[in-house]
């Protein structure tokens, strides 16, 4: 901090003896600067709402798409045939993402592992891009890293419907 | 003048705080929603087969319960907990799992002290061979065994 300090004004007591040192209203000489104080805390407040709101929204994505990825992966395995199934996932994701507030049209769903049959274990991912800043009256601005979600689920061996012997070891 | 930055920065703190609080409240339910899968793969592909076909009982079987548990938990890739225990009661055609596991703060973690959080979730999954009447609010909680821990 700069301190700028009126000519007839000393930090130092006099060095003689026969001058007294007295206390004097301050006077308009001199300016107490701290002007720089406002400019870092504002910097600081931009610097720090720009990082806490990505992560936010991080946070608020992930939470959309783990919703979407569980009811995905519910719908397909309880889906009453292997031509449904992923279409119903699909769709049990798409309205979970717009029960959210978000654009289903932008989440990528796809089964990464396993297939529709008795007892087989099939995993089901949703991804969807994070927006850069969610501010508030504002809302979703930019996109950022797509989040991504997987939920695994067993098709119930000893269910109606499908053809074959439960068999999971 | 201080106290200008100074303000925004309790602003910051404020708000690492609550995302920190909402990163928790995730892992919670992604736990909860591990635990739920776990369950129900396991109080299904887990029954006896042999319990079934010489009494007609639905029952699980505990060591095949805690195998399934064990892959469904891993299955689920849930990279946001750590350290994942879990313990489940069996009861006839009833399981009851609960687990505990560690999160790392997204911003806490700069701070001593503040950098993992624990979160707790339980569930239970019950096996019918038909409808099941009433909902999980409406019945009233089975008296199950003392929980057992699961080592996977």
């Amino acid at each position: 901090m700069t301190y700028f300090l009126g000519k007839r004004e000393s930090l130092f007591r006099p060095s003689t003896a026969r001058a007294s040192w007295r206390c004097r209203d301050s006077s308009d000489g001199g300016f107490v600067g701290g002007f720089e104080g406002l400019l870092f805390g504002l910097l600081l407040f931009v610097a720090g709402t720009l990082l806490v709101s990505y992560a936010w929204a991080v946070v608020d994505t992930k939470t959309a798409t783990e919703a979407a990825a569980r009811q995905a992966a519910v719908t397909y395995v309880q889906a009453p045939s292997a031509a449904a199934a992923f279409a119903s996932a699909r769709q049990a994701a798409e309205v979970a993402l717009a029960g959210y507030g978000r654009d289903p049209g932008r989440s990528r769903v796809t089964l990464v592992a396993g297939s529709f049959g008795r007892c087989q274990r099939i995993t089901i991912s949703v991804t969807y891009p994070s927006p850069l800043l969610v501010l508030p009256f504002v809302g979703r601005i930019g996109s950022g890293e797509r989040v991504r979600a997987d939920r695994s689920e067993l098709v119930d061996p000893y269910r109606s419907g499908i053809p074959g012997t439960a068999a999971c070891g | 003048m201080m106290l200008v930055p100074a303000g925004f920065l309790v602003l910051i703190l404020l708000g690492s705080l609550s995302v920190d609080t909402a990163a928790t409240f995730l892992a919670q339910r992604q736990l909860r929603d591990s635990l739920t899968a776990a369950a129900n793969d396991a109080v299904t592909a887990g029954l006896s087969n042999q319990s079934f076909y010489s009494g007609g009982v639905l029952a699980v079987s505990p060591s095949r319960a805690a195998t399934i548990i064990c892959v469904s938990v891993a299955a689920q890739a849930d990279e946001d907990l750590h350290d994942v225990r879990l313990w489940m009661a069996i009861d006839g055609a009833t399981i009851r799992l609960e687990g505990t596991a560690t999160v790392h703060a997204v911003f806490g973690r700069a701070i001593p002290g503040f950098g993992q959080r624990t979160v707790r979730a339980e569930t239970t999954a019950v096996a019918a061979t038909g409808p099941v009447t009433g909902t999980g609010a409406t019945r009233a909680p089975p008296v199950m065994a003392a929980l057992q821990p699961v080592r996977c």
